[in-house]
């Protein structure tokens, strides 16, 4: 039998950087705009965070894809635990496996939480630089000073030359963290902000990456000319905030519609694929225009697609194969 | 950092026996028809089993499940390819197990789960039968004598007396091979029927085939028999479905999806109300099995994550009591 790769979280750090992960998020969502790319919506497993009735406060999503451009299949197995940051675990567990589609052989099962983190990251900072008014010295905000936050910056700021990165949390701790660890590792000028009300003035793109349910985000903080990016799970924005913009951009279709900032209205039909006016493929495989107006308001909602995990695990995977890093086992 | 437990095929194969994937399925149709298991239905990759792009002549489908009695999370990612799969000569179905605990979150296993696969679905076509068929003796007409043919006679063996079984296959070579394997495994005698018709003329018909053909004629069907079509075309007559006196599958939202009721569901002539029960509910007493003798009946085990997910749970206690397997940190 032939041996499948085994990578590491640390491993996967020495073996990708930031402005790979968007250049191969880049090259996949062409590719998805070009229908080169399978993608079924995602397949949740619920392990108690919706209607279960388990205890564990739970969710896993399985994931899987095929991409054309880099000719492999794959799948994502991830999920959240709520209870876990108080444990001192980790939030996200998740393991990519890629498969070659010629011969149904296991290439590699790796560690998915950096993986997930760094590509949604990227996600956003591919559409910013499609959807976003000002390519030029750009203003920042963003909401949830976490781990995606972290990426989000890291990935924004690889594209960007960033003005001003804003940073608003609920937990004033938290965003002191962020500044902390996250200015030495960028040159972006990182400001912390007391209320999400200020830290949207001026800024042309809102990237939110909260677990709220509270709707926080209010339409006067979705001003004209702003990119806003929603990306939590749950319900950060207020309905007039979604019903307001001018383009609705998202990143799939189908699973836009069921889960994330969409959700809610399209389960009271306010919100129809109609309403949809492309995916993010279609915008950078040129197919749809990105901007057309400088006052636009565009929402960008990008939940995250297996494809950008397959395609970014299939970049480590061939580098680990050239470098010798990891381990093999013979399934 | 947390060590996940690596078994290869060898390793699974040494830890489980048919009489314990038995119990396992067992238990696990009670946990069903009990609703203390969680079980979406399959997400499918089409890889150019039915599709026309990309041309792999594959798939893999990704089957998450949480199953309450064992405690236990996971899924099976798998697939069968006919193209260089093939040509290589290796095994139609590949595949993986995850294994996680549902607490929080870590993945406990990955295994393979290909041996897996064709145990357990032997084993839920016999427990199925516990169930459906009252007598200790049965004559068993088998279409398809490849690995699944193996692993179905030998689960059907180690419940009931098998008078005789009626192979028939397209190639005359596997029937052979078979009838060599299974001599020690049939109590009774092994013959190789001359007609797909011969092997049809038995209390229990079990077709396990890649044919895109309805090859089993609804008049060869006698009153008492119980056909189950596992293939993933539809194997026998529209009117065998339409005319038979109970239709009985093991996971409603897959079984009117893919199968054998993929066709006449999509056509509107066979709905979820045709449907009699489920395996689980008979397994857990809450619908009757077979009713008269003369009953006709169809079922349909297309196969869950849920069993999948506890043979290998069983797979990794044992590994664990025996001290089996590799380690690997991923995280």
């Amino acid at each position: 039998m032939v041996g499948t790769l085994l990578l590491s979280r640390e491993d996967i750090r020495d073996l990708i950087s930031i402005e790979e992960v968007v250049e191969v998020v880049e090259k996949t969502f062409k590719d998805m705009g070009e229908g080169g790319v399978i993608n079924p919506a995602k397949l949740h497993l619920d392990l108690g965070d919706g209607s279960s009735g388990l205890p564990y406060k739970a969710g896993m999503n399985a994931m899987p894809a095929y991409i054309g451009w880099q000719k492999v299949a794959g799948i994502k197995f991830i999920g959240g635990w709520e209870d876990n940051p108080s444990k001192g675990l980790p939030y996200i567990r998740g393991m990519i496996i890629l498969v070659n589609p010629e011969d149904g052989q296991f290439l590699s099962v790796m560690d998915g939480g950096l993986i997930t983190a760094m590509r949604t990251g990227a996600q956003v900072a591919v559409a910013l630089k499609y959807l976003m008014i000002k390519k030029e010295r750009p203003v920042i905000a963003l909401f949830g000073a976490g781990t995606q936050g972290r990426t989000q910056l890291l990935a924004i700021s690889s594209v960007f030359d960033i003005k001003e990165f804003r940073v608003y949390d609920i937990n004033k701790d938290a965003a002191m963290l962020f500044l902390k660890e996250m200015s030495p590792m960028t040159k972006a000028p990182i400001k912390l902000f007391d209320s999400p009300q200020e830290a949207t003035d001026g800024a042309d793109a809102v990237v939110s990456v909260t677990h709220a349910k509270n709707k926080f985000i209010r339409k006067e903080m979705f001003k004209e000319g702003v990119t806003l990016c929603p990306l939590g799970s749950f319900s950060e924005c207020a309905d007039d905030v979604i019903l307001s913009a001018d383009k609705i951009v998202v990143d799939h279709v189908e699973q836009c519609l069921h889960r994330g900032a969409l959700k809610e209205l399209v389960g009271a039909g306010a919100i129809t694929a109609e309403n949809i006016y492309g995916t993010l493929g279609e915008v950078v495989a040129g197919k749809k225009h990105g901007r057309t107006k400088n006052d636009e308001k565009i929402l960008c909602v990008t939940i995250g697609t297996g494809a950008m995990d397959v395609s970014v695990a299939s970049m480590v995977y061939r580098r680990a194969m050239e470098k010798g890093k990891g381990v093999s086992f013979s399934f | 950092m947390f060590k996940t437990r690596l078994l290869s095929q060898e390793e699974v194969k040494s830890l489980v026996t048919m009489k314990d994937v038995l119990e396992a399925v067992e238990k696990t149709f009670k946990g069903m028809g009990e609703g203390t298991v969680i079980n979406p239905t399959k997400v499918g990759l089409d890889l150019g089993e039915t599709a026309s792009y990309p041309p792999y002549e594959g798939f893999m489908n990704a089957m998450p499940a949480y199953v309450g009695w064992l405690d236990s999370a996971g899924i099976k990612w798998a697939g069968g390819f006919l193209g260089e799969r093939r040509r290589m000569d290796l095994p139609y179905i590949t595949s993986l197990i995850l294994l996680i605990d549902p607490k929080i979150g870590n993945f406990r296993a990955v295994m393979d789960g290909a041996y897996i696969t064709n145990m357990r679905t032997g084993a839920q076509t016999a427990i199925a039968l516990k169930y459906l068929y009252s007598k200790k003796n049965l004559r068993l007409g088998l279409f398809g004598a490849g690995m699944q043919g193996h692993t179905q006679t030998m689960a059907i063996s180690e419940i009931f007396h098998i008078d005789e079984v009626r192979v028939y296959d397209i190639n005359p070579d596997a029937s052979k091979k078979y009838a060599e394997d299974m001599k020690n495994k049939v109590q009774g005698d092994i013959v190789i029927a001359s007609s797909p018709e011969e092997a049809a003329d038995a209390d229990v018909v079990v077709c396990v085939t890649q044919s895109k053909d309805k090859f089993v004629k609804d008049k060869w069907l006698k009153p008492g028999t119980i056909l189950f079509p596992m293939g993933s075309y539809q194997e026998c007559e529209d009117e065998f479905i339409l005319n038979a006196d109970k239709i009985i599958v093991d996971h409603i939202g897959q079984c009117l999806h893919r199968g054998a009721l993929k066709g006449l569901s999509e056509a509107g002539k066979i709905t979820e109300k045709n449907i009699y029960a489920t395996i689980g509910e008979i397994v857990a007493g809450k619908k009757l099995g077979r009713g008269r003798e003369e009953e006709r009946i169809l079922c349909i085990p297309i196969g869950t994550g849920a069993m999948d997910v506890a043979v290998a749970t069983i797979v990794l206690q044992r590994a664990e009591e025996k001290e089996i397997g590799g380690f690997y940190e991923f995280v």
